[in-house]
């Protein structure tokens, strides 16, 4: 599959027709694989597609990377789940759907270290939706590892209020404010964060209770409806805070009320931007 | 615990407005034993507090020569300074300091002395020009050259006009082209355009400049082209500061730390200097 | 080894050793896992303490022990007129680091320098002062760890009070570097014996744990370059997939980097130092909207000159001692090992 992967994107590179792909090349450390972006045919020769490609490319496709917007697409190499978050770009006005070349991927799934990334577990879509071009072969869908995505989450609402309390307080208590939840997330996008604007100060930047609650709260919030569950920020925490639990049931809450999953169609409006008049009200109460 | 952060308290004795986003705090020490010992030279600077907003940097705007305050100067852009905009006299605010080195003003004596200023850039500068008119018999000739966007733009407009009035300073001002009002009695053009016109000998002299980069920029070039030495140019930088200490790490400029080497750097400092800043 | 430095048989395991220290009524801190993480944590009880042999190292640095994520440096009550300032208390009680690993003790004597430069930081030194740290000497080290690069070793001495190695029986060897080692020494004396002139002490696990290591690098060649280099594409290259999150900042036992904010209730508030990152473009940005480090190749080459120029150029020292954190963490496997190796490869430009 390399092989193809290199072929295209020489092919890609030398015919001019992208201004860089973006995939990935070999790491440094055992499991773990690079971000390559290629400006020339030459560099094209190390990319690499294996299950340890779990990073999601997409995030290389906002703004502030400089990597679209440019007189030709840029190609990026995306899984399928990867491919939502795409989508979500569109949907966002973040992305035009011609700046950028899609080299759709099929998957099987990959690994976070040594197991399966938990977000394969509930993975539903092996092959992508839509692409530019593919690579390898069309594998075979299958039902997901776990019967409910939403499993985790029911388990911890079924928690007590002081147990969820203080489960989500030991784990916001380790919360150092690094950020790299925001920084690995495609979404999280904004030119200026909400944690960052200082006039007036919305959040606290100290790493105290008070401060990582609101981060983490109002970082869900704002992907509420928007998250795909790639799990980047789960895997950037290095203090293994499990982040998209948060994102799940804030995904699970808007599923209730719109029936609506983030990421699946580039037309559709997220509903928090909407308005209808039969929404549900079931939260005025 | 000798506490390296922590504040002096400042009462605010007089408030100016200078431009219609510019003022200038008159400061004295609330502890009486701070205000006695407190001493600063010119170029230094402090981290002025509005307390539960936070520190902001600048220089300290009044001379050393003049005892019992301290003055500073700000444009409200941020969230302590239109904090600080909004204090009135007799409100308290936090000093520390001072930081910094300053100017090398031993080495000016018996020069002569070009100063440029551009807006709020004249604040560092007028530390110094009034250490050098109190000690005036120290230094050659004195030329003061400020300009400002507009009219309106002009700090220590009180000043400017004492220093046009006095024989022993030539003073020139100038306002960028359209700028300027029907009464106005300056020059129009931009300041290093009107430094190459007043065209300062560079013999035995010194140049020292502050104001926006841009600005800086081309008076560099324009003292070159007078055939100044970068050696004879001397200028502040103003790097983002938090701790103005040497150990927050944010105002490097290579290896250099602007908080603790500078702010006062000549312009041959300045060349050996990574594009950093 | 440092001059001085004394020598004692431990009699007992780590657990036991923890435990004398806590029945002592010592405030002990050491590895501890929090869910799937391990991180430096009080101990209540000594079987909560992870056992040397079992950890390569922790997710976060002991740094956090002198210099924390965020504390208070000033605290202040406000009426209109009537202001107060106070000096906050210094939440420093005396404590009993154990486990650290070489790599980590050493930092602490190379941040001394900056937090002790024009101004001392009392905040850091009073924690420096009342804590004692006990290091063990790596048994094992992973791919990420360059240690012997920045001349350091698994059995490094430096900045540690008392350094445990076990010598080829497995017998805990304590190695005495201060009085402060020495006070803990006779506080746990049922412990220990002094090593007698006969017995054992080498081992060559930790020359192994060396070899296994990456190749150690060229410092005064890597710094040849970056004085040559501050202009270079390499720098865009190597930013160009960094994510510019500050995973590598906040877990480097070195960065030390902070923010100062204010935070009020009511009729008061405090000032706090937090953890701050070069990797940030808010980091620099002056109030004008002028940025001088705008874009993150720009950041990242900071970062990199930082740790192996700058401070060089001011302290003498490496600002890296190599425990390999930022390689383990960065999400996108940027690794700065790698990254100074490369350009050391390519030689000296720009001559």
């Amino acid at each position: 599959m390399s092989n193809d992967i290199r072929q295209i994107a020489h092919a890609l590179l030398s015919e001019g027709k992208v201004s860089s792909v973006i995939g990935y090349a070999e790491g440094s450390l055992k499991g773990r694989v690079q971000t390559l972006i290629a400006h020339t045919a030459r560099e094209a020769e190390k990319f690499i597609f294996n299950e340890n490609c779990v990073n999601n490319l997409a995030v290389y496709l906002t703004k502030s990377y400089g990597l679209i917007n440019k007189d030709k697409p840029a190609a990026v190499f995306l899984k399928p789940c990867d491919i939502k978050s795409v989508t979500a770009l569109i949907q966002e006005h973040q992305l035009r759907r011609e700046d950028v070349f899609i080299i759709g991927l099929s998957c099987q799934g990959v690994k976070n270290g040594n197991v399966m990334a938990g977000k394969c577990m509930g993975c539903s879509i092996h092959n992508p939706q839509y692409y530019d071009a593919i690579v390898g072969e069309t594998v075979e869908e299958k039902e997901p590892g776990i019967s409910d995505p939403f499993a985790k989450v029911k388990e911890i609402e079924n928690m007590t209020t002081q147990e969820r309390w203080d489960f989500w307080m030991e784990q916001f208590d380790k919360c150092i404010r690094c950020y790299a939840c925001r920084q690995a997330c495609p979404l999280c996008y904004c030119e200026e964060c909400i944690v960052d604007k200082t006039q007036p100060r919305w959040i606290e930047s100290s790493s105290h209770p008070i401060g990582n609650l609101s981060w983490h709260l109002i970082r869900a919030f704002h992907l509420a409806g928007r998250c795909t569950g790639c799990g980047e920020c789960d895997r950037a925490c290095h203090q293994n805070i499990p982040l998209s639990l948060l994102n799940m049931k804030m995904g699970k809450e808007i599923f209730e009320l719109y029936g609506y999953r983030p990421g699946m169609d580039t037309e559709a409006k997220p509903p928090l931007t909407e308005f209808k008049m039969e929404d549900s009200e079931e939260f005025i109460r | 615990m000798n506490n390296i952060y922590k504040p002096y308290l400042a009462k605010i004795d007089e408030i100016r407005e200078e431009t219609p986003d510019t003022k200038t705090f008159r400061l004295s020490f609330t502890d009486p034993r701070v205000a006695e010992n407190f001493s600063f030279k010119a170029g230094q600077f402090g981290e002025y507090s509005s307390f539960g907003e936070g520190e902001s940097t600048f220089c300290i705007a009044s001379s050393p020569t003049r005892k019992g305050y301290i003055e500073c100067s700000f444009k409200a852009v941020g969230k302590v300074t239109n904090a600080l905009k909004n204090k009135d006299v007799g409100d308290i605010i936090g000093f520390r300091g001072p930081y910094g080195n300053s100017f090398p003003i031993e080495d000016m004596y018996g020069k002569n002395i070009i100063f440029i200023g551009g807006g709020i850039g004249l604040a560092p500068l007028r530390s110094l020009i009034w250490n050098c008119l109190d000690l005036r018999e120290n230094f050659g000739e004195v030329t003061i050259l400020y300009g400002a966007r507009s009219v309106a733009d002009l700090c220590y407009k009180d000043e400017l006009k004492e220093w046009e009035e006095r024989a022993d300073v030539n003073f020139v001002k100038t306002v960028d082209p359209g700028g300027e009002t029907s009464d106005w009695t300056g020059k129009i053009g931009f300041v290093p355009t009107v430094l190459k016109e007043i065209a300062p000998k560079p013999e035995n002299a010194v140049a020292v400049t502050c104001g926006p980069p841009i600005m800086i920029k081309y008076v560099l070039e324009a003292l070159r082209d007078l055939g100044f030495d970068s050696s004879q140019v001397v200028t502040t930088l103003e790097n983002r500061m938090k701790c103005g200490l040497g150990k927050c790490g944010r105002c490097n400029v290579g290896k250099t730390y602007v908080c603790i080497d500078g702010p006062v750097f000549t312009a041959r400092e300045l060349e050996a200097l990574p594009v950093d800043f | 080894m440092t001059p001085g430095m004394k020598k004692y048989k431990l009699k007992t395991g780590y657990t036991e050793l923890v435990q004398c220290l806590l029945q002592k009524g010592k405030n002990v801190i050491a590895p501890k896992y929090s869910g799937r993480t391990l991180l430096f944590a009080k101990i209540d009880n000594a079987a909560d303490a992870v056992l040397p042999d079992k950890y390569v190292n922790t997710v976060r640095s002991a740094k956090e022990f002198m210099f924390p994520v965020t504390e208070p440096i000033v605290e202040f009550s406000y009426g209109n007129k009537d202001v107060k300032v106070f000096d906050p208390v210094v939440e420093a009680d005396e404590k009993i680091i154990v486990g650290l690993r070489p790599c980590d003790a050493a930092a602490f004597t190379v941040i001394d320098d900056i937090f002790n430069y024009e101004y001392k930081d009392e905040f850091y030194f009073t924690r420096r002062r009342n804590a004692v740290l006990i290091t063990f000497a790596c048994e094992t080290s992973d791919e990420a760890c360059f240690c012997t690069s920045v001349g350091l070793s698994p059995e490094s001495p430096q900045g540690s009070d008392i350094l445990f190695k076990k010598n080829s029986s497995g017998t805990y060897i304590a190695y005495t570097n201060s009085e402060k080692g020495e006070m803990v020494i006779r506080q746990a004396e049922e412990l220990f014996e002094e090593l007698t002139e006969s017995e054992e002490e080498n081992n060559s696990i930790y020359e192994e744990v060396s070899r296994s290591m990456r190749k150690p690098l060229d410092t005064v060649k890597i710094k040849e370059w970056l004085d040559k280099n501050f202009e270079s594409t390499k720098w865009d290259e190597y930013a160009s997939r960094c994510l510019g999150c500050a995973s590598c900042a906040f877990l480097c036992p070195t960065c030390h980097c902070f923010d100062i904010v204010d935070e009020v209730k009511y009729e008061g508030g405090l000032r706090r130092k937090n953890w701050d990152a070069c990797q940030f473009p808010l980091f620099t940005l002056h109030a004008s909207g002028h940025n001088p480090r705008d874009i993150q190749s720009k950041r990242y080459r900071q970062r990199v000159m930082h740790k192996f120029k700058y401070y060089s150029d001011r302290f003498n020292k490496t600002l890296c001692t190599g425990c390999g954190r930022c390689v383990r963490s960065c999400p996108v496997n940027l690794d700065i090992y790698q990254v100074v190796s490369e350009i050391t490869m390519e030689g000296v430009e720009n001559e």
